[in-house]
Parts: structure tokens; sequence; C-alpha cells
């Protein structure tokens, strides 16, 4: 044995071995958590990710509601060409009566 | 061969991760007197180096899934050994450990690390001298003789020159013959 190296006292061997236990324990319950962490609750997230997406398709079809906001421009056309109708409506009753004086 | 035994040393660093009571004890009836011995010699008999024993075990387990089959698993203790003892003689006497090394830095001198321990084991005068020098001559030279390292290798690890590292190693020396001298 190297003048570096030397062997603990039994009483040390015993208070490592002690202190080791519990520090063990502490690995043991890390290592369940990981567990727990990594077979239950990732796929449960997974899931639940996967579920939500497909729901969310779900509801991209489109509702009443939504609809006419997605058509307000469209309706707002439609708006502008009856009043250009109009317009020209009252410019041929116009030139009408005018044809009639 | 050497590839086999990194890779059962990682095996059971490993097991100990996982936190299996037999495989620490393998661990440790095969590591005890290294890790014993570094804090012996760096913290000095009594109290010091048996609580350093039991928080290097301690650090031992915490980390032991951060160890990697690249070095041996004894350098990989005698590291970690060694920086927990450093690091609590740095807490211990900063200003100490900080002057010491800066008063040195600016010196250099060319020798080599012929140590005065080749052949000794276990020698009450020897553990004397050696406990009688500064803290850093005392890490320096367990890194030289113990494990091994070359002088740019200590210097990096202590974050000082090359020189200094040279010049620990010659008071060291210097201080543990000096040492024998006034006991002949």
């Amino acid at each position: 044995m190297s003048f570096f190296e030397k062997d603990p006292p039994p009483e040390l061997d015993a208070r490592v071995m002690r202190a080791a236990g519990e520090a063990l324990a502490g690995n043991r319950k890390a290592l369940r958590r990981r567990s727990f962490l990594q077979w239950f609750l990732v796929p449960s997230f997974t899931t639940a990710a996967i579920l939500l997406s497909l729901r969310a398709r779900k509801e991209e079809v489109p509702n009443a509601q939504l609809a006419e906001f997605a058509d307000w421009d469209e309706v707002a056309e439609q708006d502008y060409a009856a009043i250009e109708d109009l317009e020209i409506g009252e410019d041929l009753e116009t030139l009408e009566n005018w044809e009639d004086a | 061969m050497k590839v086999k035994n990194h890779d059962a040393d990682y095996e059971l660093m490993q097991r100990v991760a996982r936190g299996e009571q037999p495989a620490f004890r393998t661990l440790y009836d095969g590591h005890k007197a290294r890790v014993y011995g570094i804090c012996l010699r760096m913290m000095g008999k009594g109290r010091g180096a048996d609580d350093m024993t039991q928080e290097v075990w301690l650090r031992v387990i915490k980390n032991a899934n951060m160890y990697r089959p690249t070095g041996t698993l004894a350098a990989w203790l005698s590291q970690l050994t060694r920086n927990a003892c450093l690091n609590e003689m740095r807490a211990a006497k900063p200003e100490d450990f900080v002057e010491d090394l800066e008063s040195i830095a600016d010196k250099s001198q060319s020798m080599d690390a012929d140590s005065p321990f080749k052949g000794l084991t276990d020698n009450e005068e020897l553990e004397q001298a050696f406990q009688a020098l500064p803290s850093q001559q005392r890490a320096v030279l367990l890194m030289a003789v113990y494990e091994e390292l070359s002088h740019s290798e200590i210097a990096k690890e202590l974050n000082i020159s090359v020189g200094a590292v040279k010049q620990l190693i010659v008071r060291g020396k210097e201080n543990m013959r000096a040492h024998f001298a006034e006991k002949a």
C-alpha cells in the first residue's frame, strides 16, 4: 500500500456505510420519481396533447358565428353593390322622368 | 482489457446511481484506502479527515451517474476526493492559500517530481513531515507523486502556472528533507 493509501478505522467504515445507506435510499427515490415521470406522466401528457390537437381539428369546421365574421367582407361588398344598383336605379328613374316630360 | 475494466466500473457506478447497496459495498471496499488516504494526507489526522471521507463518499453516491468511463474509476475518485479537500482547505484558510500561491507564481525552477516517498509506505515520521507542509505543497505533492499528474496537468487543475507547480514541489521536498534533518 502506498504512503497515500490507508484503510479507514472500523468506526469510520461503519459511519460511512450508515450515511451511505441514506444516500443510496435517496438515489432509489430519485430513480422512482424519474421512472414515474418517464412511464406515467410523459405518456399522459403526450396522449393529452394528441387528444387536444384532434379536438382542435374538429373545431376547425366553421360554425355560424365564425362564418358571419369570415363573410363580413363579402357582406360589405354586397352592400356596396346594392348601393351602386340603387344609384344607377335613381339615375335611370331620372332619365325616364325626363323622357316622359 | 482496459476498456472491459472501464465498462465494469461504469456498470458498477450505474448500479450505485440506482441505489444498490451491494454495488456500493464493492466500490467502497475497492477504493476506501485511496479515499481515506488522500483525505488523511490532505486534511491531517483527526476529525477533519474522517468528516471529509464521509463527505466524499456521499458525493460519490450523489454523482455516481456523472461517471463516464473515459478514465479509470480510481483516477475519478482521486480527483473528486482531492478537489473536495482543496475546496475545504480554501474555505478554511482562503487568505493563506491565495497568498502562498501568489508569492511563488513568478518563480520558476526546473525540477523533476522525484519524490521522497518512493519505496516508503506508512511511516509515522514521514506522516509528521508531510503534515507539517503547507496545504498547497501537500496538494501538489499528492497530485505529482500519487496521482502521477504532469506539471501542466496540476497547473491546469489548480489554475496556477507550471513554474508555480514546480516551485511548490521543490519547496515541499526541501521542507520534508529539513524536517528529517532536524529529527536526525
